[in-house]
């Protein structure tokens, strides 16, 4: 009888145990995550009134566009100012990061709320106007700068991180639809502005190119809105300069194709039968991948051009191999604080056979 | 005159009665007996039907809860992906319109206003398939 009656005082004590137990480990366990980054209070300017007079379309076809940086020759303080905000944006997109990144739930989740609107096909899939992460971002594209490298990120050659950067661009396009859909066209423009903004955050820092590509395509596509509303509402000036700038869009990746296509490997590379590889370069690419290593007003290049020097330090003649370790040397020495460690893991690390893989099959 | 012995004795307790004893002791066994065969609130409480299963709701919850926080982050690809175009390694299939270039050879950009300039015209060209690319 004893054992029974001490049996039937313990099993609510140890009932109620394990509900505390739990409820404390997940109170512990959600406690442990990280807070919620705040963004402090910023700005932004209104967009400064065009002078059509003087608004002239960059003649990106003529020959002397060859030597222009590949960037914007419009102001385009003009159509969407940056905002005066002092907290590097970069840290909060980077929270995103595919699988290591403490949000990368958040983007999975953010991503699977898509829908695309038959209305704005063209946007592609967007998430509602007040979806929250969408909502929470807003504050982030008021900043006055995004610099991922080497502040959030290192830059470790092959295995150079990024952020997942679909959900910068899904968000442009989710501000761009929303504003379009507006009823008032002073609020639609501050959304489609919102998506240029964010993409003049991402081509800022100017040190990978798939960066400055995505933020590319966010200037388009929040242009494209304001070119929507401005014809909507008869604002011709508006319309104009909006045109204007879309008219940069192509030749600028039409650019970029080109300098990419000047270093690009890929086709000089042979797989072996026994894993490796061979490389039979010609001289003159090997100069032009020194020359995009060292110099050029966009500096965005210099990590492909690294990834270039790489394989030639390491499968080019040995006359080619000499060129591009003293140029290696030089910049590695150097001390930029983007590229100076990019060099060095150029010179100092073996092509992995899943990077020759990938160049390789990049073509295929 | 009453003598002080005899004053004193009537301040006395009366005795109490000879059953008293028998009977407080006959009320607690009697008391003892029925609190053995009663069980306490708590074990009243767990023993009917609502409380416990409003406990193993709690205890699904809770475990339910513990399984998502620990479900790692889904991925569309197998990695985060190259910051480096040319490393092959796209970041994701999703960003491949965006961030896929044509090959275009060095000097084939269209140059369409060349009647305003007096540069020499390079050919006009376009995507060039890798067969044709070992420029030297």
């Amino acid at each position: 009888m004893m054992p029974d009656s001490r049996t039937s005082r313990l099993a609510p004590i140890v009932a109620a145990t394990v509900v505390l137990l739990l409820g404390g480990l997940l109170a512990a366990r959600l406690l442990a995550r990280p807070p919620a980054m705040v963004a402090p209070t910023a700005t932004v300017p209104p967009a400064a009134a065009a002078d059509l007079a003087g608004l002239e379309v960059p003649c990106w076809s003529c020959p002397e566009a060859k030597e222009w940086p590949i960037r914007f020759r419009t102001d385009l303080d003009l159509l969407a100012p940056l905002g005066n905000g002092t907290a590097n944006a970069a840290e909060w997109f980077a929270l995103f990061e595919k699988e290591r990144g403490p949000r990368a739930k958040d983007a999975a989740a953010f991503m699977d709320r898509r829908v695309e609107l038959p209305a704005l096909a063209d946007l592609g899939q967007v998430v509602p106007g007040d979806d929250p992460l969408l909502l929470e971002a807003e504050p982030w594209v008021d900043r006055a700068a995004m610099s991922f490298y080497p502040e959030v990120f290192p830059l470790e050659g092959f295995d150079t991180r990024i952020t997942n950067l679909l959900v910068p661009l899904t968000m442009a396009r989710s501000w761009t639809a929303r504003g379009v859909a507006q009823a008032d066209a002073a609020r639609g423009l501050d959304d489609c502005r919102r998506a240029i903004r964010l993409g003049r955050l991402l081509r800022q820092e100017d040190v990978v190119i798939i960066n400055d590509l995505v933020g590319l395509a966010c200037i388009h596509i929040g242009t494209r809105g304001v070119y929507r509303i401005a014809q909507r509402t008869g604002d011709t000036g508006l319309a104009l300069l909006a045109s204007v700038v879309l008219g940069e869009v192509a030749p600028q990746r039409l650019y970029t194709s080109q300098r990419i296509t000047d270093v690009d490997l890929a086709p000089y590379l042979t797989k072996l039968p026994d894993g490796g590889a061979a490389l039979d370069v010609p001289d003159a690419v090997v100069e032009r991948i020194t020359a995009m290593a060292t110099g050029g007003a966009d500096r965005r290049f210099r990590g492909e051009a690294l990834l270039g020097a790489n394989l030639v330090v390491h499968f080019g003649t040995a006359a080619q191999q000499a060129r591009v370790r003293a140029t290696l040397d030089q910049i590695a020495a150097g001390g930029d604080p983007d590229f100076a460690s990019f060099a060095t893991w150029s010179r100092d690390t073996a092509p992995s056979p899943q990077l020759l893989a990938d160049v390789i099959a990049r073509l295929e | 005159m009453t003598s002080p012995e005899r004053l004193l004795e009537s301040f006395g307790v009366p005795r109490p009665p000879d059953s008293l004893r028998a009977r407080s002791l006959a009320a607690a066994a009697a008391t003892m007996a029925g609190s053995a065969s009663r069980p306490g609130l708590w074990v009243r409480m767990w023993q009917t039907r609502a409380a416990r299963l409003a406990w193993a709701a709690a205890v699904a919850g809770l475990v339910l809860a513990h399984v998502v926080l620990s479900v790692p982050a889904r991925s569309t690809t197998a990695h985060g992906g190259s910051a480096l175009l040319l490393a092959g390694a796209g970041p994701d299939p999703e960003l491949a319109a965006t961030v896929t270039l044509p090959r275009l050879r060095s000097n084939r950009l269209p140059q369409l206003d060349v009647s305003l300039k007096t540069v020499s015209a390079a050919p006009a060209g376009g995507i060039t398939p890798r067969s044709d690319d070992h420029d030297a």
